[in-house]
């Protein structure tokens, strides 16, 4: 195991198969604190964000504080109830986007989802900030370090969830339960202090200027303000697939919880609020929450408790957005809107990549906003309720195409969620457009179009993979002419020239631009022409123009290969890096239209003085690596068969038993006279997977050599190249250093 | 409990759990103990699968974690013989038979997929 390797174990635990998947589901227990800790944690600051906003009219206006609180929580109680039904509905998840996606068509589904997909980036940032927040207001010198802290908190929650799900949910289960325990002490013991009369917060009696007349914009934006509160209840609908079975009645069952638990915390934190006349404005240290807990515990052990438990659970609500923007992202790529890079699992099978990108996307809003809260919820809201109302509506549309027993109730619960969510997004989008929402409005057409785009390029891509005129034509072995490059006259030389022996190819002919190497190459290879080129540019463009020049003595079906010997001095990473050149050199005529490359590497331990590498050897295995049933792996497969193999078959590890099933019966159907090999690849490493299967060839680069076809898929601009996964280079990678392997590399070119 | 040569701990544990398994599907005996033109009943993991046009058939290469036998179908249409996808879980129900290479393998049967117990 390499020393990487080794890291990475440490770092993130042992590789889980993919049959473990199932034990990685979440029961009850622990999806609350994973799904939930987002919404129950909101109640840390929505009071807050309310008395901000009628701070601004001055203390006259705080006693507002609770009917619009209890305004928010009718509003969340409507989505709760509204989202149980959703859950039940789809059990297989998606929230928003799949809801509004399958029910209201394309568009909506786009726009549900790049609501969702910010909303979870800000769901990061400011849960990480409202929890640095409540550590500062236990401890005010860490006040200047809330950006470092903050990122720190990030990378933590990252590492987190990088090891998986279930283990992330038993270590997050205890700041949760400990700070809705905390909360319900506290409004227990604040109830009953205040049988006999309420203590009063330490800002209570503090003098507000007014800013603002109390007018209904000035209501409206705090009961906005307030419906922070909401945020995070869609993260259970998202994450259906993660319970335990039966998945769908436990997902409800969670929701409801949840949503007792938020509602009379809320509501009991803003009524111990005006209780305690607690004033709060920016410039204060002390959250509510914390002045609250102040008052009622003094400055003793529970105040600290409440602290530390409300500082943990608004980090770890982070955690909620950690569980749904990768498996949203999964779902997207699958429908090809957003890279495919994002649609597999990792190591721990959860969305790796998903989960990266989260971080450092929520990374760059605390540093942008220099980790300031009430910024940050300038933000917040308007994904939030445009992802409510487009699912409530999109579950109208489910109920009437059901027509079951039971619809028209739900449709009411659905239509009635749905307008009440519209009507607070209207609300939101008015009363913060000019603090901040107008970034979230400009942002989510331009996300949306980037979908599009991306989409638009996987179709076209997909089109001209299965177009019958792109089809390639039926060539055989007598249409393979081969070209060596000849830099050094080493061993690796050797061994290409007996592997081109073995191919027997049309012509078989060497350049150089060494004019000493000529004479060695006719000793070595006398039956092989060899031209002897002028240097006039980089390596690369003298052999290119070389194979243009022989490109057009051919005819145009016929494959040329370039055939590029490498002598290795040692394994490993290291020395991969060590030649950056000759990675370049080889990638470069991936882009040339008509040129595969064939790389013949050996590692110096190999030489045996004894073995004369030029010899053919005995046997040619040819593996074609396969991932889909289209033009470019009909290519790879002419191109195998054109190597006057021992035998040729093709390769795929199976990823998903539905893929396979689809892709058995399309190799049938294309009539490709091949094999078909389909593996399991527990791990979901293609690398290490097809090391693994080359071995039982048993290589040896003197008698048995195994000939690995890659099809690659080559396009123009540089960002549809970041579309495409990059197995290619990390099949290379690992199969560098085997024994007696080649790879062929059999570019198929995509036109924009 | 039989165990394959040369398997590692986590493998041990595996194949056990394999062949538990196997037991509680009702499988009539152990892919290690099938004899040539016997019908037989085996619950078994899919390790391999291969899609052959020339020779017009499909093998499966199981394990119910005490050996490894090649099921083998003609290639018909529709062939739902694929649904034996490689980590999937069935139930094979055929006649083993002895082939040209005179190897044994479980010719034509039926396939039942089923799903693999949670491991405790």
């Amino acid at each position: 195991m390499g020393k990487g390797q080794v890291l990475k174990r440490v770092l993130l635990g042992r590789t889980m198969g993919t049959g473990e998947l199932e034990h990685t589901l979440l029961p009850k227990v622990l999806a609350l604190p994973v799904f939930s800790s987002d919404p129950l944690s909101s109640n840390a600051y929505a009071t807050q964000e309310i008395l901000l906003v009628l701070g601004l009219v001055g203390a006259s206006a705080l006693h507002l504080v609770m009917p619009i609180a209890i305004a928010v929580a009718i509003v969340l109680a409507t989505v709760v109830i509204s989202y149980r039904q959703t859950v039940r509905a789809y059990p297989t998840g998606g929230g928003a986007y799949i809801v509004a996606h399958e029910n209201l068509g394309r568009y909506p589904g786009l726009l549900a989802a790049a609501a969702l997909l910010m909303d979870y980036v800000l769901t990061v940032s400011v849960s990480i900030v409202a929890g640095v927040d409540a550590i500062v207001s236990a401890a005010t010198s860490l006040g200047p370090w809330k950006v470092p802290l903050s990122l720190a908190f990030v990378a933590f929650v990252t590492m987190s969830n990088l090891r998986g799900a279930k283990e992330s949910g038993t270590f997050f289960a205890i700041p949760t339960y400990g700070f809705v325990l905390s909360i319900y002490v506290m409004l227990a013991s604040g109830f009953l202090n205040c049988l006999d009369g309420c203590p009063q917060a330490e800002s209570a009696g503090t003098h507000l200027e007014p800013e603002h007349a109390l007018t209904l914009f000035l209501v409206l934006k705090a009961f906005s303000a307030g419906t922070t509160a909401l945020t995070g209840v869609e993260a259970i609908s998202n994450g259906v697939p993660a319970f335990r079975y039966p998945q769908s009645k436990n997902a409800a069952a969670t929701l409801g919880i949840m949503g007792v638990m938020t509602i009379s915390m809320f509501v009991g934190i803003t009524w111990l609020a005006a209780q305690t006349d607690v004033v709060y404005t920016e410039e204060m240290e002390r959250t509510v929450i914390a002045q609250i807990a102040h008052a009622i515990f003094g400055g003793g052990f529970m105040f600290y408790v409440v602290q530390a438990m409300t500082a943990g659970i608004l980090i770890l609500a982070a955690n909620t957005a950690y569980q749904d923007f990768p498996r949203l992202s999964s779902i997207l790529a699958q429908d090809r809107f957003m890279p495919r890079q994002l649609m597999n699992r990792g190591n721990r099978l959860v969305f790796s990549n998903g989960v990266l990108i989260l971080a450092v996307l929520g990374s760059l809003l605390i540093v942008i906003f220099d980790a300031r809260l009430n910024s940050l919820i300038q933000l917040y809201l308007v994904g939030v309720f445009i992802s409510f109302t487009l699912s409530q509506w999109g579950m109208v549309v489910h109920w009437r195409r059901m027509g079951e027993q039971g619809s028209r109730r739900r449709m009411f619960i659905n239509g009635f969620g749905g307008t009440v969510t519209g009507i607070v997004f209207f609300v939101v989008v008015t009363t913060k457009f000019l603090t901040g929402a107008w970034i979230v409005v400009s942002a989510i057409p331009v996300l949306m179009f980037m979908m599009h785009a991306i989409n638009r390029h996987y179709r076209g891509v997909a089109t001209q993979l299965a177009h019958p005129e792109r089809r390639p034509i039926d060539r055989r072995a007598g249409d393979q002419n081969m070209v060596i490059l000849v830099t050094k006259m080493d061993a690796a030389t050797a061994r290409a020239v007996g592997y081109v022996r073995s191919v027997r190819p049309r012509t078989a002919t060497a350049v150089t631009f060494d004019k000493h190497l000529a004479g060695m190459w006719r000793r070595l290879a006398p039956e092989m022409p060899i031209t002897v080129g002028t240097r006039e540019g980089s390596l690369a463009a003298d052999v290119r123009d070389h194979l243009q020049g022989r490109r057009k003595t051919m005819r145009e079906h016929e494959f040329l290969t370039i055939v590029v010997p490498e002598l290795l001095e040692r394994r490993g990473l290291i020395e991969i890096l060590r030649r950056p050149r000759m990675h370049r050199f080889k990638a470069s005529f991936l882009g040339e239209p008509g040129i595969q490359v064939l790389d013949v590497p050996m590692l110096r331990e190999e030489i045996d003085p004894d073995v004369d590498e030029s010899v053919e050897p005995a046997r040619n295995y040819v593996i074609v690596l396969v991932s889909g049933v289209n033009n470019a792996t009909l290519e790879a497969v002419e191109y195998a068969e054109s190597l006057r193999a021992t035998s040729v078959q093709a390769v795929m590890f199976g990823l998903d038993p539905g893929e396979t099933e689809k892709i058995g019966n399309r190799w049938m159907a294309q009539a490709i006279p091949v094999p078909l090999e389909i593996e399991d690849s527990p791990f979901r490493d293609i690398g290490y997977s097809l090391t693994q299967y080359v071995r039982k060839f048993r290589p040896d680069g003197v008698n048995r050599m195994v000939t690995v076809v890659i099809p690659e898929f080559v396009v123009s601009k540089l960002r549809h190249q970041l579309l495409h996964g990059q197995t290619a280079l990390i099949v290379k990678r690992h199969l560098l250093f085997e024994p007696g392997v080649v790879v062929a590399s059999v570019p198929y070119h995509l036109e924009d | 409990m039989r165990l394959l040569p040369g398997a590692s701990d986590n493998e041990t544990r595996y194949l056990a759990e394999l062949q538990l398994w196997a037991v509680s599907m009702g499988a009539s005996a152990w892919v290690t103990d099938i004899g040539p033109y016997e019908p037989c009943r085996v619950a078994v993991v899919v390790q391999h699968l291969r899609v052959d046009p020339i020779l017009a058939r499909i093998d499966a290469t199981v394990t119910d974690g005490t050996g490894v036998i090649t099921a083998r179908w003609p290639i018909r249409r529709p062939t739902p013989e694929l649904a034996a996808a490689p980590g999937r879980a069935v139930i094979l129900e055929g006649i083993s038979v002895v082939d040209e290479c005179a190897e044994l393998v479980l010719l034509d049967p039926t396939v039942e997929v089923v799903q693999f117990p949670e491991v405790p």
